[in-house]
């Protein structure tokens, strides 16, 4: 490295440039000092005394924890769901012989699965937690995945639970009623990421509770638009529904992880 | 296997002991990049140290593949980032350290020509000043450069490039 400065006119020359550039650039204004790299070091090895005294968890076993925390809550009330659901599939067999009042039905049951889940995920605003969650360790939009990932497990179990007594119960075929069960749940859980995402906490409740509402008003009344949706030949359609569901609720899913203002919205 | 990489094992196995000398190596250099970014002298030493601490706290997060040094200037990046938001960015640092009295003693035409080429580098787009500091200033290679700005190293080799096609001809025009 050249320890003369260069003229103006030899600075044409790219390799010339850079030698002076590096130079020019490596002069400090000011001097380091010691006792700042002191204070620096001492510092930093309070910070490795804190440390050292605090546990560290992976995601899965955050995760195990939160399981006797909200899992079994959220679960007892899913088992209690799935006992009543399968005492209406079996009493109502005789009457629920029509395709069509069947298909309502386990459309109807299927989004009241969904609406199970949405008081645990508005637990943090009701018991006014988002702060100390936010603060905590492990951010916001982590115990929200804790959450999705118990409330998806206990979900799975009750749609499986629904899929096989309407299966036994009734004359209904295995792959029509999983359709049946798993086009409005998609369609309930992605409208409803989509405003755990996007809306204020506040907000969350309100606009999900009607939004699941609004499916099962859809749904349960009669009308000759929502007729296509429960007919048996157009399973077709709903197959390609479904998959475009799923797409988009893993999407809204990403959003919310990756993007979304999630943990700021939830100290809102 | 290099020191860096014996002292990263020692803190890796929890002897955070070995932090002391990782932050006596790297101290004077991070302190250089501060004071390019930082607002003032005072501010950059407080930069350095918020970088450290916070090296130190997200090392469970830092996985060693040879990119501690890109690791550690992300962290001060961001810092420096930050303390502009706070405290407003001025970006004093390239142009008044040219008018320092320090830069005078020697001889005058050495210290207009250091003076000029300062303030040609403070007058770069951001995004062109910020790769020549990084190249320049603290001797980090393309590959350390793409890392810390998280760029493509194809896109740090064609601003480089444009930063010293326009240094070259401001310094045309200077003369």
């Amino acid at each position: 490295m050249k320890n003369e400065p260069l003229k103006n006119n030899s600075l044409y020359k790219e390799t010339d440039l850079k030698q002076e550039l590096s130079r020019t650039l490596h002069q400090l204004p000011y001097e380091a000092g010691d006792p700042h790299l002191q204070a620096t070091i001492l510092l930093a090895g309070k910070e490795a005394c804190r440390m050292q005294t605090r546990e560290r968890i992976s995601f899965a076993r955050f995760l195990k924890k939160q399981i006797p925390l909200i899992g079994w809550k959220l679960w007892g009330i899913q088992g209690v769901f799935l006992a009543a659901a399968s005492r209406v599939l079996s009493d109502c067999s005789g009457y629920l012989i029509s395709p069509p009042r069947l298909a309502r039905l386990l459309f109807c049951l299927s989004v009241v699965v969904f609406m199970t889940a949405l008081p645990l995920l508005y637990r943090s605003i009701r018991c006014q937690m988002q702060e100390i969650e936010a603060a905590s360790r492990f951010s916001s939009v982590k115990l929200l995945l804790a959450k999705l990932i118990v409330i998806g497990i206990g979900d799975i179990f009750l749609l499986g639970g629904l899929l096989f007594t309407a299966t036994a119960k009734t004359a209904l075929p295995a792959d029509i009623a999983v359709i049946y069960l798993c086009l409005p749940f998609l369609l309930a859980c992605g409208g409803c990421l989509f405003m755990l995402g996007h809306f204020p906490p506040g907000r969350f409740l309100a606009g999900s509770t009607l939004f699941c509402f609004a499916l099962l008003f859809l749904f349960s009344v009669p009308l000759r638009q929502s007729a296509l949706l429960f007919h048996p030949s157009y399973q077709e359609g709903r197959i390609i529904l479904c998959v475009w569901l799923s797409v988009f609720c893993a999407c809204q899913l990403r959003y919310i992880i990756k993007t979304s203002s999630y943990g700021e919205l939830q100290i809102i | 296997m290099t020191r860096e990489e014996k002292l990263i094992q020692k803190i890796k196995q929890g002897d955070l002991s070995a932090a002391d000398e990782l932050i006596a190596m790297y101290y004077p250099e991070i302190l250089r990049y501060c004071l390019w970014h930082a607002p003032d002298s005072s501010l950059a030493e407080d930069a350095v140290q918020e970088t450290f601490l916070k090296a130190l706290r997200y090392f469970d997060r830092y996985t060693h593949r040879g990119k501690f040094k890109s690791f550690l200037y992300r962290i001060a990046a961001n810092t420096c980032i930050d303390m502009q938001r706070k405290y407003g960015r001025p970006d004093i640092s390239l142009e008044e350290s040219a008018a320092d009295p320090y830069y005078f003693e020697p001889a005058f035409e050495a210290v207009r020509s250091d003076m000029v080429l300062r303030q040609l580098v403070a007058g770069l787009p951001e995004n062109q000043r910020e790769i020549v500091l990084l190249r320049f200033g603290q001797d980090l290679t393309l590959r350390e450069t793409a890392d810390v700005l998280k760029l493509p190293l194809r896109t740090v080799q064609s601003r480089l490039r444009s930063a010293l096609k326009s240094l070259k001809e401001e310094l045309r025009h200077e003369k």
